[in-house]
């Protein structure tokens, strides 16, 4: 696979790197969002019955 | 369609250069916030004793789907988004992101939401938000807009379902209130967006979208919106008849409903005269303080338990 950031400019390569860090950084929240949801959503779910 | 989102732009923009925020543009956040809206008052009108936190996580599945639908639609409309001007500037035409990362973005959102509102409430609430998905995605979309004038009456059931997909989420039933609320979004939908195409018709015909004014011509076009004005109007009775529409409900049903098809009658006057663009934008303008005020309405009414009829 050819490199993505072959014959870029110093600025552009700045920019694509910056992106993919904030898109990363994004991704990674989302996911620890979703782990959360679905502990709390089993929990809420579960209600009285959690320790039955 | 077009394959490739951006062919003549150079080859380091064709690199995933897209921030978080053109991500959320993708997902068209102001039809995401109306949806949420009418699905917060398809719960408030639906007496239910789900914890909130369940409510709070079904309108954020009904909310992804929505966005869900934007990204789908963007990815298909890519080729015509770019011509028409009032798209030119979503992420995809813009060059910020490519059709296919859309494509695949809203399809991963599509079946997150649904399992996320499976989970977290019913498989039919699921099951009809997966439709909705469907439909204006592939019904609406990729078939009726392109096809039919009628395509706006056919595909707005995808936008008037989200009270139906809520209320479903805590009953694990289609109650009456919410299909009413379908029907009132259903009916508001062509006279709303038909005042906006008698506006906008050469930026449709520029891209070959057969909307009314462009294939039954103006006249008939308004014919339609005094039509769908009265339908309207009957529809928007009902949850007083039914009971969770009360006083102030009623008050803007009747007078808000009243000044709104004189806005629609006065686009019937005002044809090929002066002024009948902005007399067909000011009805525009109108129908979405009329339909944001009748759910607003129900909202306060449900909420403060206000029953004074």
């Amino acid at each position: 696979m050819s490199n993505p950031e072959h014959g870029l400019t110093k600025e552009e390569k700045a920019a694509f790197v910056r992106s993919r860090k904030n898109r990363n950084i994004a991704m990674g929240l989302c996911l620890i969002a979703f782990i959360l949801m679905l502990y709390f959503v089993t929990m809420f779910k579960l209600g009285s019955n959690l320790f039955i | 369609m077009s394959t490739d989102a951006t062919p003549s732009m150079p080859h380091y923009i064709r690199l995933n250069i897209a921030e978080p925020k053109d991500y959320f543009l993708l997902l068209k956040p102001r039809v995401m916030s109306l949806v949420v809206f009418t699905a917060i008052v398809g719960l408030a009108v639906t007496p239910n004793n789900v914890h909130p936190f369940l409510q709070i996580i079904s309108l954020l599945s009904i909310a992804i789907g929505a966005g869900a639908s934007g990204a789908l639609n963007m990815w298909f409309d890519a080729d015509i988004d770019r011509v028409m001007d009032r798209t030119q500037a979503r992420p995809i035409p813009a060059g910020k992101i490519q059709a296919e990362t859309a494509r695949d973005f809203g399809l991963w959102l599509s079946l997150l939401s649904v399992i996320m509102l499976a989970l977290a409430s019913n498989y039919l609430a699921a099951g009809l938000l997966a439709f909705t998905i469907f439909f204006y995605s592939v019904v609406y979309t990729m078939w009726l807009k392109r096809y039919t004038p009628q395509n706006i009456v056919i595909g707005g059931l995808s936008g008037a379902l989200p009270p139906v997909i809520a209320a479903a989420s805590v009953t694990g039933t289609i109650t009456l209130e919410s299909v009413i609320l379908c029907a009132i979004i259903f009916f508001w939908t062509p006279p709303h967006f038909w005042a906006l195409s008698l506006v906008k018709k050469d930026d449709y015909a520029a891209v070959k979208i057969p909307m009314m004014p462009n294939v039954k011509g103006d006249k008939r076009t308004i014919a339609e919106i005094l039509i769908y004005g009265i339908v309207l109007f009957a529809v928007t009775l009902l949850p007083i008849i039914v009971g969770f529409g009360d006083i102030i409900y009623g008050l803007w049903a009747v007078f808000y409903g009243i000044y709104y098809y004189i806005s629609c009658i006065k686009i019937y006057f005002a044809y090929n005269k002066q002024g009948y663009h902005k007399i067909a934008m000011r009805s525009f303008f109108v129908s979405i303080v009329y339909l944001f005020g009748l759910f607003l309405s129900l909202l306060i009414e449900n909420l403060l338990e206000i029953n004074l009829i």
